[in-house]
């Protein structure tokens, strides 16, 4: 009978002090003849021995309980189950040596090196007999006649070799590897003692010889070590030796009646302790006075033949000694108390060692302490002591409780706790430990679910089918109230889940069918319900009062009530699916009125927190920190902190920030599922208590120490396509994952993955990560421990960062973490050459495709042009066979008529008026015809101009002068023959009928517009002809016309006998062709 | 000289109007009588073998085929057929090749009438007449180049608005020699392009629209 719990402890080591340990402090001369020291007589007499024997010290061991447990196995990945070795390296990863290979654990996953036939990089043997890792960070790996130094950042093994060549037969298996303050390795083996420079690899030998009585005295070394005085010691077949590495010499020889494994460990104050794997196994040696003093944690002392000695020793954070046993376990030295404490396994507590036969120990960085067992794996366990008190039932403890799940806890008013099951009430003696069941007569499983204490003393049952008791604890007296049917002011159902005494001494019982009102003096009660004429169950499982003293009930099912004592009035708060600042379940097991008169309430389905004020809830669940969205009960802690029990564990809220602190069975909890019967309770000392499934649990909140810290983490595994990354071959990794901080893939691996862990061996499970690849991922994702790996599929190239963070279950982020840069290159579709060739492809095609569609456009224009040319024609024709023959033959009648005429005849005058127009008219016909048909002269602008006079036909003495202004550019082919007909009808003006000695004609060519300017110095017109024009100009409107269709601005000045200036412009964007490429196909084609 | 009947014509011309101003101006003229009109090449022929005039008014330019071809039939059957040839312009190779085909004369429509009469009359005495202006473009081009058959077709294929690889296509020769051709004409006419290259052929009369 013994709960998992100091105090208890400290009842029991007192009681097993007593009865083992009479006659301490040690009786010395009892014992004095078997701790003799034995001199040797093949030890020169120089070689010193001690001349001190303090006899043997004979400490009591007890019983302990207060550590948790780790294990792990061969099923989670362990490669062999038997763990002589542990170290831990420089990143953090804890190895083990097994008789099968090298693992490397991660907290969650194993690597596991073993030796592969073929590959000479590989660990040479299989049973590793010796693991030592050195300053400079390397493994060194002792297995059967072989040594490999190993580097974690390659992950390669080199082979060493120990043994000369005439000892090669003897078999020279590395059993102890140290390293000294000058770096020198020193290998214990069978065939002596050897030093090993591990930059050089050369191998100095000491071995005994019978020609150096000083030199050692055996060649069978088991270990060896250097002291904080500098001093070396060298672990024998016969005992410890101090050894003198410049001359080879024993200086002192420390014999033992048991030297199997003889080692030493020097603890924080400087002992020098002896221990060994056979006998006793444990002294204590003290340099000064060259005494030693030998100690036993047996009644009597073992043989020295017995596997019973010590094979580790560590010292924990506080001080205290733990010793690994092959026969007894695990060891804590309790110093202040002169005695051991011993863990052992106990079958059906998976918490318990796993073994009693304790082979390795390491207490690594955190200050975790690492049992290698003897054949089920490793243990491991925090030194650090867990402030929760633990109550739940202990196998082969008859001082526990029957079973785990504890319905309901509390602690009376004379400090005793009351603990409550199916099976019935315990009463726990605090100063004790003592646990004494109470014998009710309420039947042989009373299934009490609750416990209260009124003002008087006097405590209440609530029992799950059976009533209410009310159990005076001084006379024991047991009073029952049941539910009667036929009596309404009976008790309103035997299930009763809450007693509950109010400011004024009310008490209060919520059944399952309501809520009752207990008057003391009747022994009646008068039931409330918020609708009693309906009958409709209203389970009742915690009532609390506030300020005012109205009650807020929590029920099941039916919401959270409150309900007023004085008006007997009812309100009901239910939740509402679609109002998510509503109550977030209708079953309410916990209603908490804090002082700062905010209610909590607790549903199956995650935490409120209701303003009375305002009458607004809000919501919070694991989203928001909780560990488990059913709450179970709600009490106040310090700091105005809300604490609450889970189904997955304790939750520590902080309303001031709003945060979450989550406590699990790594921290000390009994289990995972404190969620039962809504219970529980907070002690007038300020002790907090939870009682559920998994046991219960007390806790002063205000003892609760926070160390924070954050795991660091570090990159476990990088898979390329599925397949974990080989180091070197080629691939991207040239060193291990963990120490490599940038990666270069090509674009074809386009699927990798890391895996990450932070090296944290306190609660694993429990921490929390989050990653980002930057470059991609905006923000962080944050997963829990059990997907501790971060997938990334087509990735376009590039440079990324990928940051991986941990956290333990509360702590902090572990910034900045660990970083590793990912770089993928590009394919050669994604290069920049190819990227240019691409431009310069696709921009080449454009420039085809665009030629191609100004010589599409160009011959759309030549068909055009064309087809106006023989439109022209066609007109040309049709005047020519026309109105020029009818003319032509008009002409020749009226000839022929006028010779008819008398010559006298006044007719005469008239027709030679009408053949003379008929001329005039058969000639600009003539002319007109011949313009039709020839058309422009010339795709050269200036050319068709400076041909115009003579495609006109103008003979005579005016002289007709061209200007050009500016670079000359192509004109667009339809405004070109637009200009030419206005041009060439100004200038047919100017030359036939101005009369002008100088006709001029002027083309600017600018680069915002095209300008012409046809000029005479001839006679000029007045005005109206110039509004109207005249027959003779009746070209002047058709030039208008065209200007006008093409945009440009058409001017005609004139004055009588000042010349007439025709002036025609328009802009260059409608001017000219808008490169000369258009102009150049053509005259390409014209070639 | 036919004296009984005076001087007997053949007007040939595919337009009525100027054929009825030829009939009233002949009819005006008591020497002069005409025979008998055709409107195209081969009834201008048909005309001649029945009517055998004395002087032959031949438009240049007929439906069926051109006018110096027309007299060049003719005077095929009729060496001495005296044939003056009738325009509208003129143009130097045309009347070049109207005074090779064997025109007695060549005369522009617009013609003064008295002018027009007393060149039928020289004609029909045997005589042959230009006028002053057509002899002096005559004269500008005295020595040019002359155009070859292929050159001419090829020009007339360019008027025409067709490009070199159709004009090759066409006359069964290749593009490469068609831009041969093409730098002959350019180079011979002077001009700078082909679209100078037509209007020079147009307004010369080597080819025609």
């Amino acid at each position: 009978m013994r709960y998992h719990n100091r105090g208890f402890i400290g009842a029991n080591l007192l009681a097993l002090a007593i009865s083992w340990v009479p006659g301490w402090p040690p009786c010395l001369a009892a014992n004095a003849p078997n701790s003799t020291t034995r001199p040797s007589t093949e030890i020169s007499t120089s070689t010193q021995t001690p001349n001190v024997t303090a006899g043997v010290v004979f400490l009591p061991v007890v019983e302990g309980r207060d550590v948790r447990f780790s294990r792990i196995s061969t099923s989670d990945g362990l490669s062999q189950t038997r763990v002589s070795q542990i170290v831990q390296d420089d990143l953090g990863f804890i190895w083990f040596g097994t008789q099968y290979g090298l693992d490397r654990y991660d907290g969650y996953d194993f690597k596991v090196f073993v030796h592969e036939a073929g590959r000479a990089k590989s660990l040479a043997g299989a049973y590793i007999y010796s693991l030592f890792k050195d300053r400079a960070g390397m493994l060194w790996i002792g297995c059967n006649r072989t040594l490999d130094r190993f580097d974690p950042r390659t992950e390669t093994f080199t082979h060493y070799k120990v043994e000369t060549d005439e000892l090669a037969n003897l078999g020279s298996t590395v059993v102890h590897i140290s390293q000294d303050r000058g770096g020198m390795l020193w290998l214990a083996t069978s065939t002596g003692l050897h030093r090993l420079d591990p930059n050089t690899g050369a191998i100095v030998h000491y071995r005994h010889s019978v020609d150096n009585p000083r030199g050692l005295s055996t060649n069978d070394i088991t270990w060896s070590g250097e002291d904080r005085n500098g001093d070396f010691w060298v672990g024998t077949a016969e005992g410890l030796d101090k050894f003198d590495r410049a001359t080879g010499n024993v200086l002192l020889h420390i014999p033992m009646p048991d030297p199997i494994q003889v080692a030493f460990f020097e603890d924080r104050s400087g002992r020098f302790w002896i221990y060994h794997e056979f006998g006793t196994g444990l002294a204590l040696y003290d340099r000064a006075s060259n005494t030693l003093t030998t100690y036993c944690f047996y009644p009597q002392k073992p043989s020295p033949d017995a596997d019973t000695g010590v094979k580790g020793m560590v010292e924990d954070r506080n001080g205290d000694l733990w010793l690994g046993s092959p026969g007894i376990g695990l060891l804590k030295f309790d110093r202040d108390n002169r005695r051991f404490i011993r863990y052992r396994n106990h079958v059906g507590d998976p918490h318990s060692i796993a073994e009693d036969k304790v082979i390795s120990l390491l207490r690594d960085r955190q200050g975790n302490i690492w049992t290698g067992l003897h054949s089920v794996g490793v243990n491991h366990f925090s030194a650090t002591k867990s402030q929760f008190e633990v109550f739940k039932h202990q196998a082969d403890d008859p001082n526990s409780m029957s079973v785990d799940f504890i319905n309901a806890i509390l602690e009376d008013s004379a400090g005793s706790l009351w603990l409550a099951n199916d099976d019935g009430v315990n009463r726990l003696d605090r100063k004790t430990g003592k646990l004494t069941p109470i014998a009710l007569a309420i039947g042989t499983k009373p299934m009490i679910i609750n416990i209260s204490e009124d003002h008087s003393g006097m405590l209440w049952f609530g029992t799950y089918g059976r009533g209410l008791y009310s159990y005076d604890p001084n006379s024991r007296r047991l009073n029952a109230y049941r539910h009667n049917s036929a009596d309404p002011t009976s008790l309103s159902s035997d299930l009763v889940f809450r007693t509950f005494e109010d400011h004024a001494g009310n008490l209060w019982v919520g059944t399952g069918d309501g809520l009752d009102l207990l008057d003391r003096e009747k022994h009646s009660f008068q039931v409330y319900k918020p609708e009693l004429d309906v009958r409709h169950r209203q389970i009742y499982i915690r009532i609390a009062e506030d300020k005012k003293g109205t009650l807020w009930l929590g029920t099941d099912q039916s919401g959270l009530q409150h309900f007023d004592p004085e008006t007997h009035h009812f309100t009901v708060y239910k939740s509402d699916p679609n109002d998510p600042n509503s109550l977030r379940d209708d079953s309410v097991g916990a209603v908490y009125v804090a002082s700062s008169h905010q209610i909590w309430i607790g549903t199956e389905n995650g935490l409120n927190r209701l303003d009375p004020e305002t009458g607004q809830f809000k919501g919070y669940d694991s989203r928001n920190g909780l560990a488990g969205s059913a709450i179970d009960c709600i009490l106040e802690g310090d700091h105005g902190y809300v604490w609450m029990n889970t189904n997955k564990g304790l939750s520590r809220f902080n309303p001031a920030d709003g945060s979450f602190a989550n406590y699990s069975d790594a921290d000390g909890l009994p289990g995972t599922d404190l969620t039962g019967w809504a219970s529980c309770f907070k002690s007038r000392r300020g002790e907090l208590f939870f009682s559920g499934f998994a046991g219960a649990v007390g806790i002063f909140p205000g003892k609760l120490e926070e160390v924070p810290y954050a795991p660091q983490v570090v990159l476990t595994d990088l898979e390329l396509s599925g397949a974990p990354a080989a180091i070197g071959d080629g691939g991207p990794l040239s060193q291990s994952i963990a120490y490599t901080d940038r990666i270069v893939l090509p674009h074809e691996i386009n699927i990798f993955s890391l895996s990450f862990a932070g090296l944290d061996f306190f609660s694993p499970e429990s921490n929390r990560y989050r990653y980002k690849l930057e470059g991609l991922d905006r923000n962080w994702n944050e997963v829990g421990s059990n997907i501790r790996r971060a997938a990334y599929t087509t990735l376009p190239a590039g440079s990324y960062t990928f940051r991986v963070q941990s956290a333990t279950a509360r702590g902090a982020w572990s910034a900045p973490g660990t970083s590793l840069r990912v770089v993928i290159l590009p394919a050669w579709w994604q290069t920049w050459w190819f990227k240019s060739l691409y431009i310069t492809v696709f921009a080449v095609l454009i420039w085809c495709a665009y030629v191609i569609r100004v010589r599409q456009l160009s011959r759309q224009l030549t068909i055009r042009m064309q087809e106006r040319i023989s439109e022209r024609t066609r007109i040309a024709r049709d005047l020519h066979d026309t109105l020029l023959q009818g003319l032509i033959s008009a002409s020749i009648q009226l000839e022929v008529a006028d010779a008819k005429l008398p010559a006298q005849s006044s007719v005469k005058t008239l027709i030679a008026r009408i053949s003379a127009q008929l001329r005039h008219m058969i000639d600009e016909s003539r002319n007109t015809v011949s313009g039709l048909r020839s058309g422009q002269q010339s795709d050269d602008f200036e050319r068709a101009m400076s041909l115009v006079p003579n495609d006109l036909g103008i003979e005579g003495t005016t002289d007709y002068r061209m200007l050009i202004e500016g670079p000359r550019r192509a004109l667009r082919a339809s405004i070109r023959d637009e200009l030419y007909w206005i041009g060439r009808e100004a200038l047919a003006n100017a030359f036939r009928h101005s009369r002008g000695s100088v006709v001029n004609l002027v083309l600017v060519y600018s680069r915002k517009h095209f300008r012409m300017v046809i000029r005479d110095d001839g006679c000029g017109m007045n005005d109206a002809t110039l509004q109207l024009g005249s027959s003779e100009h009746w070209g002047l409107s058709g030039m208008k016309e065209r200007a006008a269709r093409i945009g440009a601005s058409f001017s005609i000045s004139s004055a009588i006998d000042a010349g007439t200036e025709v002036d025609v412009s328009l802009p260059g964007h409608l001017a000219f062709e808008p490169e000369n490429r258009v102009g150049e196909v053509r005259q390409n084609e014209a070639r | 000289m036919n004296t009984d009947a005076g001087t007997k014509i053949l007007c040939v011309d595919d337009h009525p109007l100027f054929l009825q101003g030829i009939a009233t101006a002949l009819a005006s003229q008591p020497e002069m009588r005409l025979v008998a009109v055709a409107s195209t090449g081969r009834e201008a022929l048909d005309q001649y073998r029945r009517t055998q005039p004395d002087v032959t008014l031949m438009d240049l330019r007929l439906p069926d085929m051109s006018g110096i071809a027309a007299m060049a039939a003719i005077r095929l059957a009729f060496p001495d057929a005296r044939i003056i040839i009738l325009t509208t312009f003129e143009g130097d190779v045309e009347v070049q090749r109207a005074l090779a085909g064997g025109a007695r004369a060549y005369l522009i429509k617009s013609t003064p009438l008295a002018e027009f009469l007393d060149v039928i009359r020289k004609v029909a005495l045997g005589r042959t007449y230009l006028p002053g202006h057509v002899a002096r473009t005559l004269a500008e081009h005295v020595g040019g180049d002359v155009l070859s058959d292929r050159e001419v077709e090829i020009l007339g294929q360019v008027a025409n608005g067709s490009r070199n690889w159709e004009i090759g296509a066409q006359l069964a020769i290749s593009e490469d020699t068609v831009k041969s051709h093409l730098r002959h004409i350019l180079g011979k006419l002077g001009a700078k392009d082909r679209t100078e290259a037509v209007a020079i052929g147009i307004r010369r009369g080597i080819i025609h629209l």
